[in-house]
């Protein structure tokens, strides 16, 4: 498994509309959509990063360390987010003043879970308290444990940053099946 | 759902009263269709329709409609609904709005910026 695992938001031009959006939608910002990749290296800024089959251009970057030494399966995760002109924009900030905790389930294996009907959609959740946290998003899915990330100190991000991440290490398990 | 709820379904349908129950998202409150005829009593400060049924038993019925609150109140209700987002900054405020003052929301992205909204009632 790579070391590091990185949410790469790919940011759209203002005003455009991504198909798989519904007919007549009306953005009011832009367009934000996200994957989650395992990389062996970091992305820095200004690097290109094909994504989906676009090139993108990396113009933020926010690093998370893990708090605990002892359950490092990922050494790192990290926000990388990216246009596709490689200009900076000014992102939304979050609505409200609550923690803000990212969690992403995975399995032991490094298998992230993806979209009922597309499988190169990663999924996430997000919440505002730690008790909060679900990680199943499949049924036999069963966490074993919980890797938690911190925003690195030194970074200057500037919007929309997480509290904490948990990386919530499941295991898949048979379910029994009522009589 | 609770054995209360289930026994008070089945009493009112033996007791052919109507019941309409709100959308999902309406915090299960009901409009209450009762017998004509039912008269309004208070007893220990809750104002009941009370009548009598064709086996002339005396029935009884809160007239607020907060005979559908769970009595235990242990068990609060659990809702959801889906959202588009332009982001996800964008995607919680608007599962914050769809949840209108419930507690614990929660989002999970289940598709290109489309999100699964998941809160609890505030009761409970």
């Amino acid at each position: 498994m790579a070391k590091h695992l990185v949410k790469f938001i790919t940011a759209y031009p203002m005003g455009f509309v991504p198909h798989w959006m519904p007919e007549g939608y009306v953005p009011e910002s832009r367009i934000e959509n996200d994957v989650l990749v395992f990389v062996d290296e970091l992305p820095k800024i200004g690097d290109i990063q094909e994504i989906e089959g676009d090139r993108w251009t990396v113009i933020d970057l926010c690093l998370y360390t893990p708090t605990e030494a002892s359950k490092s399966q990922t050494e790192s995760f990290c926000v990388a987010v990216c246009t596709q002109d490689g200009k900076e924009y000014s992102r939304s900030n979050w609505h409200d003043s609550d923690p803000h905790i990212l969690y992403i389930p995975i399995l032991l294996s490094g298998d992230l879970p993806v979209a009922d009907d597309d499988e190169r959609v990663t999924l996430w959740g997000l919440v505002s308290d730690v008790k909060n946290i679900d990680a199943a998003f499949y049924p036999n899915w069963e966490t074993q444990f919980i890797q938690w990330f911190e925003l690195s100190p030194a970074e200057p991000y500037k919007s929309a940053q997480y509290d904490q991440v948990a990386l919530c290490w499941c295991e898949q398990v048979e379910l029994a099946i009522a009589a | 759902m609770t054995d209360f709820f289930k026994r008070l379904i089945t009493f009112a349908l033996a007791s052919t009263i109507a019941i309409q129950l709100t959308p999902y998202r309406a915090n299960a409150q009901a409009a209450v269709a009762v017998p004509v005829g039912a008269a309004i009593v208070v007893l220990g400060g809750i104002a009941y329709y009370v009548w009598t049924n064709s086996q002339g038993a005396e029935q009884r019925m809160p007239v607020s409609g907060d005979y559908l609150e769970d009595p235990e109140g242990a068990e609060p209700e659990i809702y959801s609904d889906y959202v588009w987002g332009d982001s996800e900054s964008q995607a919680l405020s608007r599962c914050q709005e769809v949840a209108n003052g419930g507690l614990d929301v929660k989002v999970k992205k289940v598709g290109n910026n489309r999100y699964e909204c998941t809160w609890r009632s505030s009761r409970g």
